[in-house]
């Protein structure tokens, strides 16, 4: 895969931007709103310009301000995902992804084959304006892929998205990504989408990068800010093993196997999400129709006036926010053996 | 001029109505305006006869209102107030004194046409040079009594001669002072107008071939619906008497014979 | 009550405004029969003045689509102090009488004045009195409706779309040819009509620059102003024709304008 290094400087007004990096695979850029995330991928792109900086891509260093070099964008090949797809909307949803061939960029024998990728064979004779909005994200990401980018830059691609749709789309963009030997750089302000790509996490604070490392270290951390965002709840990682029936499959995390709610095919790599106060305690394995639990004991209880977090170390970590009273009549403390459950419905995929 | 003046300071006084110190009593007649709808081309000599009148006749102020010559034509026929219509030729005030809407009409002035030559190049210092290749001719269109003039002098000329000319021609405008602003600027080398248009300055009179003069008749009348028929027809009196008549003279019309 | 009072104003003060635009218009339409139409058609003074101003206010357009356009996309594009400034000179034209145009085109371009001068000593032709003059005269009065135009036109691409074509590869002159220009057409070619249609009704900046001659600068309004009061079948027929066509042409840039909606 390709390298991305940059270095970046800018300044508008009482605000700064301020930043170095060296990228060599997917990598996802958290940070709040206002941290300019968006202002990155556009000073890499060359759609803005830094004070000071330099970018190069793929061993081509495509803007150096000391040397006054600056390629337009339309020569650094790079491709950029806008958040609210920006579809020429004078042009059909064939016509949209054969833009960058047609332009001189990539090959037009592949833009069928990315319309099929992408699911958009039927919709091809159609416009934007009949699109929905996952159907145009959909299009704006095979568009930006049919000009061969060296690296894919994503600006909030699956915001706009129904939080079903976007696993679905996340899973065949990466699947497209790693055929087509793609790195991406996406930029999210949410923790558990950032932790789903599963590269390299950048995390961005007013201007500043304050964290950069792999997803797991970070989210390990408790002092990172990254992972205190993903703190809030329950984040595993695993792979499909078995599909048990449409929209169910079975996935293996660690030692554990769980039923979640997802179309995935066995084999495909899933971050899964369970929030505390969909956790349920026990004392001992129930009787009971939650599919998923983990068996251990109690590692840490916390009360605050939301209730309490109790978190149940087994074959994983898992917190469950319990009522201060649930957690008196069950005589759970730290050190007791415990079980914790969770619906099928319960488990959000990222 | 200066009858608009006049009205639009006493409209004035009147606005100030409620803030107006004394002011001396008016004259035992009360004042009258007359309405003169007038000729484009007595535009010079008409601020001089309402000066010479109000002399005459202390309580009469006269207003005009200038436009081409068809113009006034239908503006009268539209039921404009008027009292006074002094027309360029006699043609158009005698259509409408056929149809009642004015008396009959009275020459009181002539005048000639012209050939007005621009001062801003020699080309054109006699007749002849008009013939020439590249001279750029203006006229008056003939739907205007100053085209119908330019009409009747090309007639008297040698037919190849009026031809040539009319080949010249690079406009035929809709009023003598179209001809004369084209003129002045330049634009054209030479133009038709009347000879008190020359006289007026800026403009070299070239002499017209012998035995081309044309003359053109300017005929007064009173507007039958005048708001002020007697102060009218007693302004029209005086308009052929010879204090009258001299101011004519003054700007370069001629008088007709008695 | 009270609303149904207003209903009733409302309706009233429409009312009362439709029939004073429509009743000249109508007015028109009655004087003129298909009889007086077709005979005016054939009479040479009324087609010579048809054909010209149709040729100048096809040539006008075409002029200010080439100028103005390229202007419209520098304004759109250049955050410059001075924007406001600048295109409220260029706009000011059309607000100006159109007797001020014409003398200022005078001014600049005849034989004496600024221009001029240098013109002829480069073995030009002078410019006033000609149908150039004509052309120049409807761009200069007629111009202002299309730069509005396109810039409306122009600043409603959004510029995140000009720049994913950037992104993919294209250049500039691309990313005009195959984004801007199609996104904006149905604005571009209303706008170049709703001008057309100005440009064929321009009288008062033709008269003083470029004067008054049948078959060769005497367009459809200069034969209306200059026929009016001696041949006025010939004179209403004309209106009647440059109604129409003004109205085809309005009806058209509506159309245009439909399909961005």
């Amino acid at each position: 895969m390709s390298e991305l290094r940059a270095h970046l400087r800018l300044r508008r007004g009482a605000w700064q931007l301020e930043l170095e990096f060296a990228l060599d695979g997917h990598t996802a850029l958290v940070g709040p709103n206002g941290s300019g995330k968006t202002t990155v991928l556009d000073l890499l792109t060359g759609l803005a310009a830094p004070d000071q900086g330099a970018v190069w891509v793929a061993g081509d260093c495509v803007l150096d301000t000391a040397r006054r070099l600056a390629l337009p964008p339309a020569r650094r090949r790079l491709g950029y995902v806008f958040q609210d797809a920006a579809l020429f909307g004078h042009l059909s949803v064939a016509q949209n992804v054969g833009y960058g061939p047609a332009v001189g960029h990539g090959a037009a024998a592949q833009v069928d084959e990315l319309l099929g990728q992408f699911e958009l064979t039927e919709l091809a004779a159609r416009r934007p304006l009949e699109l929905s909005a996952g159907e145009r994200q959909r299009v704006a990401v095979a568009r930006a892929l049919a000009a061969e980018p060296r690296w894919l830059l994503l600006d909030e691609p699956f915001a706009a998205l129904d939080v079903a749709a976007r696993p679905l789309l996340r899973a065949r963009l990466l699947a497209t990504l790693e055929v087509r030997g793609v790195p991406a750089l996406l930029v999210t302000h949410d923790a558990e989408e950032a932790f789903g790509l599963g590269g390299e996490v950048l995390v961005l604070e007013a201007g500043r990068l304050v964290e950069q490392g792999p997803a797991e270290r970070l989210a390990a951390s408790p002092s990172s800010a990254f992972g205190a965002a993903l703190a809030q709840s329950n984040h595993y990682r695993g792979q499909v093993v078995a599909s048990p029936a449409p929209g169910q499959a079975v996935v293996q995390v660690a030692s554990l196997r769980w039923t979640v709610p997802t179309p995935a095919a066995v084999g495909v790599p899933l971050a899964l999400v369970v929030p505390p106060a969909e956790v349920l305690l026990a004392t001992a394995p129930p009787a009971t129709s939650a599919r998923n639990q983990v068996v251990g004991v109690v590692a840490a209880v916390q009360c605050t006036a939301a209730g309490c977090r109790v978190t149940v170390q087994g074959a994983v970590r898992i917190t469950a926010l319990v009522t201060p009273a649930a957690l008196q009549e069950l005589g759970l403390a730290v050190g007791s053996p415990a079980v914790a459950l969770f619906k099928v419905s319960a488990v959000k995929i990222c | 001029m200066t009858g608009r003046r006049l009205v639009v300071t006493g409209s004035l006084a009147v606005l100030a109505g409620c803030a107006r110190p004394e002011l001396p009593a008016p004259a035992a007649v009360a004042p009258v305006t007359l309405q003169v709808f007038a000729a484009a081309s007595l535009r010079e000599v008409v601020p001089a006869l309402s000066a010479a009148y109000s002399q005459a006749e202390p309580g009469v102020t006269l207003l005009a209102n200038y436009a081409g010559s068809q113009d006034l034509v239908a503006q009268v026929q539209a039921g404009a107030s008027a009292d006074v219509f002094l027309s360029a030729n006699r043609d158009h005030p005698q259509k409408l004194a056929d149809a009642g809407l004015v008396a009959p009409p009275v020459v009181f002035a002539l005048n000639q046409v012209a050939i007005a030559a621009t001062p801003r190049n020699q080309r054109v210092r006699s007749y002849r040079d008009l013939l020439q290749p590249g001279t750029r001719l203006v006229i008056c269109a003939e739907e205007v009594p100053a085209g119908k003039y330019a009409g009747q002098w090309l007639a008297k000329l040698p037919s190849a001669e009026a031809a040539t000319l009319r080949e010249r021609v690079v406009s035929a405008e809709a009023s003598v002072d179209g001809v004369l602003h084209k003129v002045r600027l330049g634009e054209a080398d030479a133009g038709l107008a009347y000879r008190t248009d020359v006289r007026r300055g800026g403009l070299r009179d070239v002499p017209l071939p012998p035995g081309t003069a044309i003359s053109a008749s300017y005929a007064a009348s009173t507007v039958t619906a005048a708001p002020h028929a007697a102060e009218a027809a007693a302004f029209l009196t005086w308009l052929r008497g010879p204090a009258a008549g001299q101011v004519l003279r003054d700007a370069g019309f001629e008088l007709p014979a008695p | 009550m009270s609303d149904r009072l207003f209903g009733c104003a409302l309706r009233l003060l429409a009312g009362c405004y439709a029939g004073l635009v429509a009743l000249p218009l109508l007015a028109l339409l009655l004087h003129a029969t298909p009889a007086t139409l077709a005979a005016a058609l054939r009479s040479p003074v009324v087609w010579q003045a048809v054909g010209l101003s149709l040729l100048t206010a096809t040539a006008a357009t075409l002029l200010v689509v080439a100028g103005a356009l390229p202007l419209a996309w520098l304004l759109t594009r250049q955050v410059t102090r001075w924007r406001g400034l600048l295109t409220t000179l260029l706009e000011l034209p059309a607000a100006l009488p159109p007797a001020v145009a014409g003398l200022g085109l005078l001014l600049a371009f005849g034989r004496y004045q600024l221009l001029g001068p240098w013109l002829t000593r480069c073995g030009l032709p002078p410019v006033a009195l000609t149908p150039a003059a004509v052309v120049l005269a409807q761009m200069l009065v007629a111009g202002p409706l299309f730069l509005r135009a396109a810039r409306a036109a122009l600043e409603a691409v959004p510029p995140r779309v000009l720049q994913a074509s950037a992104v993919l590869g294209a250049g500039e002159a691309t990313t005009f040819r195959r984004i801007v220009l199609p996104l904006a057409r149905p604005g571009l070619l209303g706008g170049a009509l709703v001008t057309w249609a100005r440009a064929l009704g321009e009288l008062g900046a033709t008269l003083l620059f470029a004067g008054n001659l049948p078959g060769w600068t005497q367009t459809m309004p200069s034969a209306i102003f200059v026929t009016w009061q001696v041949d006025r079948t010939a004179a209403v027929s004309l209106s009647v024709l440059l109604l129409l066509l003004s109205a085809g042409a309005l009806l058209l840039a509506r159309r245009c304008a439909g399909e961005v909606l």
